[in-house]
């Protein structure tokens, strides 16, 4: 999907750059991601400095598109910019992978051709404020997984301190899939997985919607008791400071390793150590072999362990998925049964995730490693796919046990969950503790 | 994160219903105040010695402070406490813990105040029929998140981290 994405940005801007509209006011100074200054950020940076975009990030219109300093791009992470709608990102943010940073929903053809990929804006909240043209982003904004920005939309630039977050880092979440469309995102706010804000809304600082909950008037976004939105507190603090810490730290650890050998940071291959836990790198291993493919087009890194030999993998994955396991972690999946586009799975220290045998999984599946309590005061239980589950488009699965046989339906997520076997759990509804939380709105 | 000092297990339900009660129940911050725990410069590469610190108690803490204008505002505190595990503190020279999210364990060493992580893990405004309004979304997330802990000796070693320990628990159980 994000593949047919691309080639129509790229279109768009070519007829974009025919039709020579008035230009932005103004483009923000910092790295252009732009040859010579790719996969590292500027080339010759000091890697405590420099912003690592993974080979596999796709950048369109780099000259129009700023990053700042110790910012990660995860793999298969788009930014698309032209000139008259900018991207700006600013230091110590992070751009996970199958991001999506669109300047302008122009540049990405007519949604209506393709709605399922980025859907219509829908009406402006009335009254509401029009972030400038294009994206800023500012720092240490932290966007998740499958999370995607679509401007015009300025994130964590305006606002203010809030009790909870008293210091001088500020930050904003955007978790696994959520979505920012036309809106004005404050410093200390978030977004939970597949929650959306829509066009002319602001998000206030201390605010954070709710999972799958879709924030399209100014009310649905001050009110809390209209079901939306919560307020922000110390523990959601504690959390994007440390993930922002962990991703600068991805930042300099894979400029480091592409600097030691450059085609390490390609295809099936090592994950860049660094972390104290963690100081061997590891190679993933496909039916009990470790194996480097730099050629291959899925990024899988570190310690994955694939009950298929790389043949069969090679077969049955589609494109621009990201296998991760940045800090050595082992990411288990048995012998896959089908792997649609833009799969991702992420398991990083103490968040051992286990797949088994024939496990279905469609476009844009994230599942994520970690562990919860099951039965207090006994081992934690780890993130766990059991054979035979069909996980439908867009599905996200997070610190759960997914019995055998189940169905996650299409954009539903899963979390803090132990589902029995043979469970369905229908599309776009959330599933949170072993409750149905709600539906996804949008 | 601040420190807190540790207070009976009977506490948590006498302040919250003195809280409703009186109207006046006053949270950690107010008592204390938001002593915030310190970074530490790069991750130390101590000398590692003894046992890891034993955890003492983890609780969740509900306070409810009713407002003149019909809404409550209330916050869930979580607070985890550790002993060395000779039961010796005069040994300790400081208190330090990391944090481990799913998306990995943070790099800093934060410096703790005392022998207690002291979180809140959900907060809220709203009209007093809403009950704690989110509370179990926000101790959901609030789950993600795990500290590990250690002490820093007096004679400059440290002990090996505690596992991790997973924030909304409670222990001995609730």
């Amino acid at each position: 999907m994000r593949r047919r994405l691309l080639t129509t940005a790229a279109a768009s801007l070519m007829a974009v750059g025919a039709l020579a509209p008035a230009s932005a006011d103004t483009e923000a100074e910092g790295c252009h991601p732009t040859a010579g200054d790719l996969p590292v950020c500027p080339a010759g940076g000091a890697a405590e400095t420099v912003t690592f975009l993974d080979p596999t990030a796709r950048v369109v219109g780099g000259e129009h598109v700023s990053l700042g300093a110790s910012g990660y791009v995860g793999p298969f992470a788009e930014l698309v910019a032209s000139e008259e709608a900018p991207i700006s990102i600013g230091p110590e943010s992070n751009v996970q992978d199958n991001v999506s940073v669109i300047g302008s929903r122009d540049l990405v053809g007519d949604p209506d051709e393709d709605p399922s990929v980025f859907g219509s804006s829908g009406e402006p909240a009335p009254g509401g404020p029009q972030a400038p043209a294009g994206v800023e982003v500012a720092d240490r904004v932290i966007m998740a997984h499958g999370s995607s920005i679509i401007g015009p939309a300025q994130i964590g630039v305006q606002g203010s301190d809030i009790a909870a977050d008293p210091d001088d880092d500020q930050e904003v979440f955007l978790s696994f899939g959520a979505r920012v469309d036309g809106a004005i995102l404050e410093k200390n706010t978030g977004v939970s997985a597949l929650g959306r804000v829509g066009p002319g809304v602001v998000l206030r600082s201390g605010t954070l919607v709710l999972p799958g909950k879709d924030v399209t008037t100014q009310a649905e976004a001050d009110d809390r008791s209209l079901g939306e939105v919560r307020d922000i507190n110390e523990a959601d603090v504690a959390f994007n400071e440390a993930v922002i810490e962990v991703n600068i730290a991805f930042a300099r650890e894979y400029s480091e390793l592409y600097r030691e050998d450059p085609s390490a940071v390609y295809g099936a291959n090592l994950d860049p150590a660094g972390v104290e836990a963690n100081p061997v790198r590891d190679l993933p291993s496909f039916a009990g072999r470790d194996l480097a493919v730099p050629g291959h087009r899925n990024r899988v890194i570190g310690d994955v362990t694939l009950g298929d030999r790389f043949s069969r993998f090679d077969r049955v994955v589609g494109d621009d998925i990201s296998l991760r396991a940045d800090e050595g972690e082992n990411l288990s999946l048995g012998r896959i049964d089908e792997m649609d586009d833009d799969v991702i799975f992420h398991a990083l220290e103490d968040t051992d995730l286990v797949v088994g045998n024939d496990v279905s999984y469609g476009e844009g599946v994230i599942a994520h490693g970690g562990g919860r309590v099951v039965v207090a005061g006994e081992p934690e239980e780890p993130t766990v796919i059991h054979d035979g589950v069909t996980l439908e488009d867009e599905a996200v699965v997070f610190r759960s046990t997914i019995g055998e046989g189940s169905t996650i339906g299409e954009r539903s997520a899963v979390v803090g969950t132990d589902l029995a076997p043979n469970s369905v759990v229908p599309d776009r509804t959330i599933v949170l503790n072993g409750e149905v939380f709600g539906s996804v709105e949008w | 994160m601040r420190l807190r000092s540790t207070h009976p297990a009977g506490a948590p339900a006498a302040c919250l219903a003195l809280a409703v009660a009186l109207a006046g129940c006053s949270s950690a911050e107010d008592a204390s105040g938001p002593a915030s725990a310190t970074a530490s410069p790069p991750p130390d590469r101590l000398p590692v010695a003894g046992e890891p610190v034993r955890l003492v108690s983890a609780t969740l803490e509900d306070t409810v402070v009713p407002q003149e204008d019909g809404r409550i505002s209330w916050t869930t505190t979580w607070e985890a406490c550790f002993a060395p595990a000779d039961d010796d503190p005069a040994g300790v020279a400081r208190w330090e813990a990391q944090l481990v999210t799913p998306e990995g364990a943070s790099p800093d060493v934060e410096q703790l105040p005392g022998n207690c992580v002291d979180l809140d893990v959900a907060t809220g405004l709203n009209p007093a029929d809403a009950g704690l309004l989110n509370r179990e979304i926000a101790l959901s997330d609030a789950a993600g998140l795990t500290y590990r802990v250690r002490a820093v000796t007096r004679e400059g070693t440290a002990t090996p981290w505690t596992d991790p320990v997973r924030v909304t628990s409670e222990s001995p159980p609730g």
